[in-house]
């Protein structure tokens, strides 16, 4: 399922237009990933939490070229599901 | 640690960022992910910019272990919502330069590592070779101390230096016998046998080839008696300025024998020996001397000139009867004779016995080369072989009693080295006549008589024994040797027969050559004894080593077949599914049959696989 038609879908709930709910998902999706990156965890009730995580620098290597390659460390935003979710989706 | 904040929080944040009001922000926040969960029932996938995918992963269900009773349990499968996050989202591009730096530092270090662990696997690596080279020079230590006791048990058997140099000499006269063409075609034959026998090192081989060469040499130098008669002259000249004196092919002989008498000295010993002869006529030899004087023309009285012209003519007298007589006749055509071709015949033995002792042959003696390099490389087998075959095959023939003669009297010459010299003139005197009608063992017994030994009679009928028995050992032993050598020839001829077996070779030839013509039966004996046991000794090594690489492949397998314990050989047409169905009732415990036995596409398994079970 494409960005727009979750937009599409999302609009029927919420009787909006499409226009005006892209722009308010864009804008939520920002605020959700700054209180995020912000180093908080958004628990989503029936869904799951999200969280922004750590990853360590690491050696690659590289088989083709037989060269080492650093991975810098990052930070990715990691994603739970609730149990609540489960149960949702496997019923 | 992390602050947990609610959806609604988020919520709140959103309506002041976008300016809603909260009621609808908290509204649009829960349906954002009302949507997200209808969507994935119905789409399994959810994409949504800037923030990510939601994807929905179906979890087989798998078996476990229950910790506490150890029973199997298995867990069912599921449904799960993975999320994976847009590239560069939440991404910090704060990285910790330190900690890179730290990396490649890291990095460095393992690449010294690296470049340390190259030299020291060369290190390792070159214990092997020395490991190799020490075994090449352990086994090349082993071949010597073999070579060098081979030689001690020749030098114990032989007699002293100078009656192989006789024996020498006597060779030499077999290669004066022949004329240029025979030499020359044995020349060709032998350069064939020798590129031939340098290439191949079977043992086996070679004796076989030589065997044949030699026939074929003693063949011609049968026919070639023949026809010297007529080319006497021919070959004589090439060969020797002597045979142009002498009207006979024994001239030729003669004129090897002549080899260490002056020619005054043979003159008087001549008239002396002559004299002598006719006293000595009473004794058993005299008998046949008698005959052999009748049939014996002057190419004989010459030979037994030269021949009685030998140093010790008055030693030679009392024990010698046949050569005297036959002296006598010698005497009357070789007055006019002797004088002009002795000084020929003293240069041309010198050189043959600088020839024959050193192995370095002169031009002038191009004859006795050939001959001389034949025996040397065949190995006594094969010399001793020839002459029994020409014993068995020609005893009728006169000519190979000449050659037997020869041999014999070279046997004799071993024992009494003083008395030698006359017995190879009577030996000589002998053999040359072509009808003799006597047979074998009288002139065996001549020689004998001559030879002064205690125990002749008994002597002849072991030889004649032994030339029986020779054969037939012999022909064991070559096929033994070829047999182990064709069965080993492929990957064990480079490292040990190489270098072991061609020395060895050489060795044994060269020796076993000197022996045969010149030691007593019971020397040809021992000799066999040592021959057969070498070829033994050769088997035995060569069948060992197969023998431990075969026990080396049963103990590879026997582990291997240790560490089968468990498995199950797939048929055709069955799945893993079956299988663990098979063996533990439930298609649940495939992923472990997987992850042991380490398939990488489950789906496609090929029948005759052998599984490990867990």
């Amino acid at each position: 399922m494409t960005n727009t038609e979750f937009v599409r879908h999302l609009s029927d709930k919420m009787e909006l237009t499409e226009e005006q709910t892209e722009i308010y998902v864009r804008q939520f999706v920002d605020v959700f990933v700054k209180e995020i990156s912000a180093g908080k965890v958004v628990s989503v009730q029936g869904f799951g939490n999200f969280e922004s995580k750590e990853k360590t620098a690491r050696k690659m290597y590289n088989p083709s070229t037989k060269s080492f390659k650093i991975i810098p460390k990052k930070v990715v935003l990691n994603f739970k599901m609730s149990g609540a979710l489960k149960e949702k989706i496997n019923n | 640690m992390s602050e947990k904040i609610t959806l609604q929080s988020v919520a709140e944040a959103f309506s002041k960022a976008c300016g809603l009001p909260k009621k609808t922000a908290e509204h649009l926040a829960r349906a954002f992910f009302e949507t997200i969960t209808e969507k994935l029932n119905t789409d399994e996938s959810v994409k949504i910019n800037g923030l990510g995918t939601f994807k929905i992963v179906e979890v087989s269900s798998r078996e476990s272990i229950n910790v506490t009773n150890g029973e199997r349990i298995l867990i069912p499968g599921y449904k799960k919502v993975t999320f994976t996050p847009e590239d560069g989202v939440l991404l910090d591009n704060v990285v910790n330069s330190v900690e890179n730096k730290e990396e490649k530092v890291n990095k460095k270090e393992a690449m010294e590592e690296k470049a340390t662990i190259k030299p020291e696997e060369i290190e390792s690596a070159k214990p092997e070779i020395n490991n190799t080279e020490e075994n090449v020079a352990v086994i090349s230590a082993v071949v010597n101390e073999a070579d060098e006791k081979v030689e001690e048990e020749v030098n114990s058997v032989l007699t002293p230096e100078h009656v192989e140099i006789k024996e020498d000499e006597f060779s030499g006269i077999d290669m004066l016998i022949c004329t240029p063409e025979s030499v020359a075609e044995i020349k060709l034959e032998l350069e064939n046998a020798r590129s031939v026998a340098a290439k191949k090192l079977a043992e086996a081989k070679e004796a076989r080839r030589e065997v044949l060469r030699l026939e074929t040499l003693l063949e011609k130098m049968e026919n070639g008696v023949k026809p010297e008669a007529v080319e006497d002259n021919v070959a004589c000249t090439n060969s020797s300025n002597v045979a142009a004196s002498v009207d006979t092919v024994s001239s030729g002989v003669v004129a090897s024998m002549v080899e260490e008498a002056t020619v005054v000295d043979q003159l008087a010993c001549a008239e002396s020996s002559e004299d002598v002869s006719a006293d000595s006529g009473s004794e058993d030899n005299s008998i046949m001397a008698d005959d052999n004087k009748i049939q014996e023309e002057t190419i004989h009285v010459a030979a037994e000139t030269v021949a009685s012209n030998n140093d010790a003519v008055s030693v030679e007298l009392p024990n010698t009867s046949e050569n005297k007589v036959e002296a006598s006749e010698i005497s009357d055509a070789i007055s006019e004779e002797t004088t002009e071709s002795k000084e020929n015949v003293e240069s041309m033995i010198e050189s043959s016995n600088d020839g024959v002792n050193e192995n370095e042959i002169p031009d002038a003696v191009e004859s006795k080369e050939p001959v001389e390099q034949e025996q040397s490389e065949g190995d006594v087998i094969d010399f001793e072989s020839n002459n029994v075959e020409a014993n068995h095959s020609d005893s009728v023939e006169s000519e190979t009693q000449e050659k037997d003669d020869q041999v014999d009297a070279s046997n004799e010459q071993t024992q009494n080295p003083d008395v030698v010299q006359e017995v190879v003139t009577a030996s000589i005197a002998e053999g040359q006549p072509k009808e003799n009608s006597e047979s074998k063992e009288e002139v065996l017994n001549r020689f004998l008589s001559d030879s002064s030994k205690p125990e002749p009679v008994k002597e002849d009928k072991d030889y004649w024994l032994l030339w029986v028995l020779l054969p037939l050992a012999i022909v064991l032993i070559v096929g033994c040797s070829f047999i182990a050598f064709k069965y080993h020839s492929d990957k064990q001829k480079k490292e040990l027969k190489e270098l072991p077996v061609k020395p060895k070779n050489n060795v044994t030839q060269q020796k076993t050559t000197t022996y045969s013509q010149s030691s007593n039966v019971k020397n040809a004996d021992t000799l066999i004894n040592n021959s057969k046991a070498k070829a033994e000794e050769k088997t035995e090594v060569q069948e060992q080593k197969p023998a431990t690489t075969t026990s080396i492949s049963k103990n590879t397998t026997s582990k291997t077949s240790q560490e089968k314990q468990k498995t199950y050989v797939l048929k055709r047409g069955e799945t893993l599914t079956r299988v663990s169905r098979k063996f533990y009732n439930t298609a649940d415990s495939v992923n472990a049959i997987i992850k042991i036995n380490k398939i990488k596409n489950p789906d496609n398994v090929q029948p005759g696989t052998e599984l490990k079970l867990p």
